[in-house]
């Protein structure tokens, strides 16, 4: 299951950023290295929200840097 | 100060061509589309038996990747293609882009529907945290400016028209009067409409049904079909464009934009937009849409009047109703035959456009100047 949702998390930013999800650095950060800013992050919380039917308040997407931090967000929230 | 202001590159899409060179070979032919289908559009039904002729395979991966074209609505999408097409073709180099004398002036009427109409199914039915944040940035007439304002780097003097079918060449007439007053160098100038969304095409199929309630300047409005489509041309002073040698396809003559509070002031207005347009003895051609039942009628007695020898036009047939669109395309493909010397002996090429609620723009084309 952690594969998979490491995978569908990674697909999903990839396809937003639109790269090829083999050269997605996870570890990197999503403003630096993609230039995500913080609208594109609040769309990026809706596809992730509807993706894996969850809600993510603001306060919760505030803390994620990089891709790593959103896959142990979406586990953490769909273990609990 | 007489500056003239010439146009060095041009570019369009609609559903009978993805270039200028495409659309100038479906208008010579001068004939209605055959077919309801063609490898850039095609004719598709709206309501009370009106039709749209929607564009289809446009090619966008030159002008904007998917990321940013998730963010946009298809008018600044189309815009964007033309305009980038225009640049090229004009060989405009990036520091004169880049510098504040170059602006872009853009015309269009119906704003980003087709991006804002599900984002407002989304705020009634989950409400409005489930809305996209580009909502209002896709939306409003002015997008595509800050778009290719965007992508091009370009700073300098611009300005949206938005004011129904003649907002487009209000776009260009205005461009070249921001450079015949030195307010910029080189401008980025036409229109883009879509016709998708579903909220759009259910007034365009209502259209003829209202008509009676609206105010007729100029007539009843004939059925013709609706299309979606840009245009674009860079227009730039005569001395900035010869000093970096380039191609001059034709001049900017004259612009009138005219407003006509009644009928009685048709005559009027329309005789004075001639008289700004036309230099004694001339004999021009004007091309209209013909949307409007009296618009030939009014034409032909204004030119008679004041002695102009002038032919008509009529487009409707070949291009339809493309909203801010039309005109612009027009003064593209008539920009393109004076480049290629194919005037058929008229002086001057005039693009006018009516609108019912009294409005009035005529734009004024001619051969290059001679070197």
């Amino acid at each position: 299951m952690e594969n998979n949702i490491v995978q569908q998390v990674k697909n999903l930013l990839a396809n937003y950023i639109d790269i090829d999800p083999a050269s997605l650095d996870m570890e990197a950060d999503l403003d630096l290295a993609y230039e995500v800013d913080s609208t594109e992050m609040t769309e990026l919380a809706k596809s992730i929200e509807n993706e894996f039917a969850i809600t993510i308040s603001k306060f919760e997407r505030q803390h994620w840097q990089n891709g790593n931090d959103i896959c142990k967000f979406v586990q953490s929230r769909l273990t609990n | 100060m007489n500056t003239k202001i010439v146009i060095t590159g041009l570019g369009g899409l609609s559903a009978h061509g993805h270039s200028i060179a495409q659309l100038a070979q479906y208008d010579a032919q001068g004939m209605s589309p055959v077919n309801a289908s063609t490898p850039y559009g095609q004719q598709l039904a709206l309501q009370h038996g009106h039709a749209y002729w929607a564009l289809q395979n446009v090619d966008s991966k030159a002008t904007l990747n998917n990321r940013l074209k998730k963010k946009l609505d298809l008018f600044a999408v189309y815009g964007m293609v033309a305009a980038q097409q225009a640049i090229l073709a004009s060989g405009l180099p990036a520091d004169v882009l880049q510098a504040d004398a170059c602006g872009i002036f853009v015309g269009n009427c119906l704003g980003g529907w087709g991006f804002t109409e599900p984002e407002l199914r989304h705020l009634h039915q989950r409400g409005v945290e489930a809305m996209s944040a580009y909502v209002a940035t896709a939306w409003f007439p002015a997008a595509l400016q800050g778009q290719i304002s965007l992508a091009h780097h370009i700073k300098g003097y611009s300005k949206t028209f938005s004011a129904s079918n003649v907002a487009g060449l209000q776009a260009l007439g205005y461009a070249a009067q921001a450079i015949r007053e030195r307010r910029a160098e080189a401008i980025v100038c036409g229109a883009a409409e879509d016709l998708s969304s579903s909220y759009v095409q259910a007034i365009l199929g209502g259209f003829g049904q209202r008509s009676a309630q609206r105010r007729q300047h100029f007539g009843n409005e004939k059925k013709t079909d609706f299309a979606e489509g840009a245009a674009f041309m860079v227009l730039e002073s005569y001395p900035h464009a010869q000093g970096r040698g380039a191609h001059i396809l034709a001049e900017v003559a004259a612009f009138a934009d005219q407003f006509c509070a009644s009928r009685a002031q048709i005559q009027p207005a329309l005789q004075h937009a001639l008289k700004r347009c036309v230099l004694p003895g001339q004999r021009v051609l004007l091309v209209q849409d013909g949307l409007l039942e009296e618009e030939t009628a009014h034409w032909q007695a204004a030119a008679q009047s004041l002695g102009v020898q002038m032919d008509l036009r009529d487009t409707r047939a070949l291009h339809g109703n493309m909203f801010a669109v039309s005109g612009v395309l027009e003064a593209a493909l008539a920009s393109q035959r004076l480049g290629a010397g194919q005037a058929q002996g008229y002086q001057r090429i005039l693009v006018a456009r009516l609108s019912n609620n009294g409005n009035l723009s005529v734009l004024a084309l001619q051969a290059a100047p001679s070197a």
